[in-house]
């Protein structure tokens, strides 16, 4: 222990002495820990979901996968939660939970986009949020009843006491019977109300036929812990039993555990969207990288450094110090070293969280209390010291005396070569990282730039699906909305106007079978719908490739279809003439009028499916309202059919969105992606650039004496540059070299998830390899600039 | 106290040996201050670091207080170290970042000796040879001929019994030399036994028994 301590301050005041390296080691491993701790914190946080729930393990969920394409998603038809309850005594609880996102008015003042659920009481139990006030034997009882968060009392009402107040939910009226903490941020109930289970039964009178209408989602638990057997084969009477015919053979019910499932990718449409474990294994993969960065960094410089130390070694070995004292020493040394970084890195990762949570778009606390995160913090610090040690340590151990004493520099040449393979790794990574942060970006703007079908320029769409709760109301009130648009069009300049069920950029979300007459297709081909008006193929400038478009002029036309060109290939046709398909049922007969040109409704990672379009004036899904403005007019335009609607249309909010910013934000994820590995490959970069920095710093020290005998003997200045850059541009080619390959099969993997792949580009791979080298040379050229303009007098004076 | 026999030392390369010792007979008796000399590349570095087994020789047998040197493990070796020798070098090697009282404190915390004890043998060598006041200086910050004190009171602080020197006043000017050199003499005449390596005829006669090696081999071995 003393020896232990008096090495130590020692090796302390060594440290301080060397500020440049000092600083470097420092910095690189504080760097490094504290990204390895952010990412930490990251994946903590999304396998972490819902953990402090105790009864978690014997919740499950009833998820349902589409027939069609195998997906699975969460959401299950709304009548779904009553059958349960009623058909199947072996479950203890159900819970149907429908997600909202709407405005609530207390008073006059309005709150906008707040998350919400209608469910049942039994919630709150079952998923461990306590409510802390209100009476609990009746609560939900009354439809009208909500319960809320505190940090939402807060915002409604100014104070936490609320029971009993009231606020509107679009025309109803609900009282606060109920209080509960504000639920955490791990957990998929990202909600801060709760309404009655037994308003559903008010909102949707008909809730009972609702097995087209997803939007439940369902979690059960059972009597006893197991499940019972046969349990998703029972389910199948559900769909026997109950669905309507054109609901039959779309989809299975499967039961999957709750815990674990916000990890479950492949669980599309869930209430807080699941995270890919794979994004979670990608950025372990880039802490782990930089992290051994910053390690070799620390290797590099003790290696190099062992020249000079390895006379202090000799004398320690003399003095009767063992290899396994030296080595301790040794050892000590660098764990002072990460000790200090680790709690630089502490500091750092309180400092950098709240920008870190901004990147993401996640609210992740430091919870100390967490065992995992000091495991985390314990096991980034004994890595970094075996990796930064390992090496270094037999390297300063094992001198023998002998060679040192002699001044023999064969060993040299060999410590040399393995620190420049280090630095091979080290580009290696920093490259891959490099590569790939080109090509996110690259596959991002050419989705962004990719051709969709048609013009997304200048399009604004409005929604009016708030315009009446019956369809009747609602197509009345959008008919006086477009015939006000009409009459203003000249005036504001812009395009006629199109109602629509869904829009481009906001996905289609009928699912609809086709019977096309003929044998081709048995059991129907499955495909998405959508109601648009005669103005759509004008208004979204598309092209009718085949037959035409609907028309006013037809009566016919209401019973008729339009399909694109994929279900066109799909169906084989060689022309329209007596086309027809049953729609949704084989004696729905509808007549195919024409096929218009293919188009992206939705993010171009998947491709463009088949699709019909219906006539949609009589149908009363009215959806949409979309116009093509003037872009000189933009603001002014939106201003005049704000008032307008408000006048037409008060107490109803009026809203609008542009489809080009649709489909620019249609990449979250990519672009979350890109960001998260364009501040990692930065950090990389500045990493590497430190190490090799340090190097060639040492490289010119060492070679000191060679340089000034070289110059003495007539080399150029620019000679003795290109000697000593002439190796670090050869390892960082050879990095190059390595990385190509190991970025290559990286980007492909991740780019097979895209429909619409951008071109693996070699001149990105090169941009990349250059963008490095030079600055990889300039670093170098830095001290070799030094050393080579150095007067050869000084240097030789020094031996 | 130091018998070897027919030591050889040889480095092989690709179709040649290179001897750097042949042959090599010597006895040395406590209490003796042996000077070897020799010109460039006779071996007499060697040697001596075979004596001080930093080095092993090829073949030959090497007894050190009747132990068989040339089959030691590693960790006897260390003990040896520890307790039986002490080093002076030419270019006194003193550690840089190490002020002149941890310098020579170093060989006894590997010892092991406890705090107080070592204190009170710091601060002997310290005043012997009337360092007090530098204690607290660095390396750099001294003479040549002071940094060569500290490397002997660092030799000498663990009262090994061999002292091995290797070429001690190389880098010093003669005044200075000569204080080492009856340093050392003071030393033997205290009863440590002193092997150096000179090349300075003069320094060569404060040694006891003069031993002069050629090529690798021992030419004459005489009393002064």
């Amino acid at each position: 222990m003393g020896r232990l301590i008096f090495f130590l301050r020692v090796n302390i005041r060594n440290i301080f002495t060397n500020k440049k390296f000092a600083l470097i080691n420092i910095i690189g491993l504080s760097v490094g820990i504290t990204a390895s701790l952010l990412i930490l914190l990251y994946v903590r946080y999304e396998t972490s979901f819902d953990n402090f729930n105790p009864n978690a393990k014997n919740i499950y969920r009833i998820v349902e996968k589409k027939l069609q394409d195998g997906s699975i998603g969460a959401s299950t038809p709304l009548a779904l939660s009553d059958v349960l309850k009623k058909d199947y005594p072996e479950i203890d609880k159900v819970i149907g939970l429908m997600s909202t996102t709407n405005d609530l008015k207390v008073g006059e003042e309005r709150f906008e986009n707040l998350r919400g659920a209608v469910v049942e009481k039994e919630l709150f139990n079952l998923f461990n949020f306590p409510v802390q006030s209100g009476n609990q034997g009746t609560l939900f009882e009354d439809p009208y009843e909500a319960v809320i968060t505190k940090s939402l009392a807060e915002k409604l009402y100014g104070k936490i006491d609320v029971l009993g107040e009231t606020f509107e939910y679009e025309t109803f009226t609900f009282k606060v019977a109920g209080i509960i903490s504000d639920i955490p941020s791990n957990s998929i109930f990202d909600f801060e109300y709760f309404l009655s289970d037994n308003f559903r039964y008010i909102y949707f009178p008909d809730i009972h036929e609702r097995w087209y209408h997803f939007g439940l989602f369902t979690f059960v638990t059972f009597h006893g812990s197991r499940i019972p057997d046969g349990f998703e084969n029972k389910l199948t009477n559900i769909e026997k039993q109950y669905y309507p015919d054109f609901m039959k053979n779309r989809h299975n019910y499967l039961l999957t555990e709750f815990n674990g499932s916000h990890l479950n990718s492949w669980l599309e449409n869930d209430i807080v969207p699941g995270v890919n474990p794979v994004y979670l294994w990608i950025l372990s993969a880039i802490a782990l990288g930089i992290l051994i960065i910053a390690c070799l960094n620390f290797m590099n410089i003790s290696i190099a450094n062992s020249g000079k130390r390895s006379v202090e070694t000799v004398i320690k070995k003399v003095s009767g110090a063992s290899p396994g004292i030296l080595i301790g020493d040794f050892f000590a040394e660098i764990s002072f070293l990460v000790i200090s970084s680790l709690v630089i890195s502490f500091f750092a990762v309180y400092l950098i969280l709240p920008f870190f949570n901004n990147l993401i778009e996640k609210t992740i606390n430091v919870d100390l209390s967490d065992p995992i995160f000091w495991y985390g913090t314990i096991g980034f610090g004994i890595l970094s010291i075996l990796i930064s040690g390992l090496y270094p340590s037999f390297v300063l151990s094992r001198p023998a005396p002998v060679k040192v004493l002699l001044h023999n520099k064969e060993s040299d040449k060999n410590k040399m070569t393995f620190q420049k393979s280090l630095v091979v790794v080290q580009y290696t990574i920093t490259l891959i990282l490099v590569v790939i942060q080109l090509f996110i970006f690259k596959q991002i703007s050419f989705m962004k730039n990719h051709e969709t079908g048609f013009d997304k320029e200048n399009l604004v769409t409005i929604p009016v699906r708030s315009l009446g709760y019956s369809g009747n109301e609602r197509m009345k009130n959008t008919i006086l909305f477009t015939d006000m648009l009409a009459k203003y069009s000249s005036q504001y300049d812009y395009s006629k106007a199109s109602v629509t069920e869904f829009v481009p950029g906001f996905g289609f979300r009928n699912l609809f079978k086709i019977y096309p007459e003929g044998n081709e297709y048995p059991d129907g081909l499955e495909l998405l719908s959508c109601d648009v008006d005669e103005n759509f193929p004008e208004v979204f400038d598309m092209k009718t490739i085949n037959g035409r478009f609907f028309s006013k002029d037809y009566s016919t036309d209401n019973n008729a279809l339009v399909i694109n060109e994929t279900a066109w290939e799909k169906l084989g046709w060689k022309d329209l003439d007596g086309k027809n398909a049953g729609l949704i049922t084989r004696d729905n007969i509808k007549e195919v009028i024409g096929v218009i040109n293919d188009i992206n409704v939705t993010s171009l990672q998947y491709p463009v499916q088949p699709m019909i379009y219906q006539f949609g004036r009589h149908h009363n899904y009215p959806g949409y309202v979309t116009i093509r403005l003037n872009p000189d007019k933009k603001s002014e335009t939106i201003e005049f059919i704000r008032s307008q609607w408000n006048d037409m249309f008060p107490g109803i909010p009026f809203g609008f969105e542009s489809i080009d910013e649709k489909y620019r934000n249609a990449y979250g994820a990519e672009e979350k992606l890109a960001r998260i590995t364009g501040i990692f490959s930065i950090l990389a970069i500045f990493l590497s650039f430190m190490g090799i920095f340090a190097l060639s710093t040492l490289e010119a020290e060492n070679r000191t004496k060679e340089i000034g005998i070289r110059k003495i003997n007539g080399a150029k200045v620019s000679e003795i540059l290109s000697m000593l850059n002439k190796d670090f541009a050869k390892w960082v080619i050879m990095a190059f070299l390595i990385a190509c390959p190991g970025a290559w099969i990286f980007i492909s993997k991740w780019m097979q998830d895209f429909a619409y792949k951008a071109d693996l580009s070699w001149w990105v791979f090169a941009i990349a390899g250059i963008m490095i080298l030079v600055l990889a040379l300039l670093t170098v050229s830095w001290q070799s600039w030094r050393a080579a303009t150095r007067n050869p007098v000084e240097a030789l004076r020094y031996e | 106290m130091i018998k070897l026999k027919n030591i050889y030392k040889y480095y092989d390369s690709k179709f040649q040996r290179t001897f750097v010792l042949k042959d090599i007979d010597m006895e040395i008796s406590e209490g003796e201050f042996v000077t070897v000399m020799g010109p460039s590349g006779a071996g007499k570095s060697t040697l001596l670091n075979i004596i001080g087994m930093l080095d092993e020789p090829s073949e030959g047998e090497y007894y050190f207080f009747d132990r068989s040197i040339h089959k030691i493990n590693e960790k006897s070796r260390v003990e040896f170290h520890r307790n039986y020798m002490g080093f002076i070098f030419q270019a006194f090697h003193l550690i840089e970042e190490m002020t002149v009282y941890e310098n020579i404190e170093t060989p006894l915390i590997y010892k092991g000796v406890k705090a107080s004890l070592r204190k009170a043998m710091v601060a002997e060598m310290l005043d012997r040879f009337n360092i007090v006041a530098k204690k607290n200086l660095f390396p750099v910050q001294l003479s040549g001929g002071q940094q060569q004190l500290v490397g002997i009171a660092r030799a000498i602080v663990g009262k090994p019994k061999l002292l091995l020197a290797d070429e001690p006043t190389g880098n010093l000017h003669t005044d200075q030399g000569k204080q080492i050199m009856e340093l050392l003499k003071t030393l033997n005449d205290e009863g440590i036994t002193i092997i150096q390596v000179t090349h300075n005829e003069q320094f060569a006669l404060y040694g006891s028994r003069i031993i002069r090696l050629i090529d690798g081999m021992i030419s004459s071995d005489k009393e002064t």
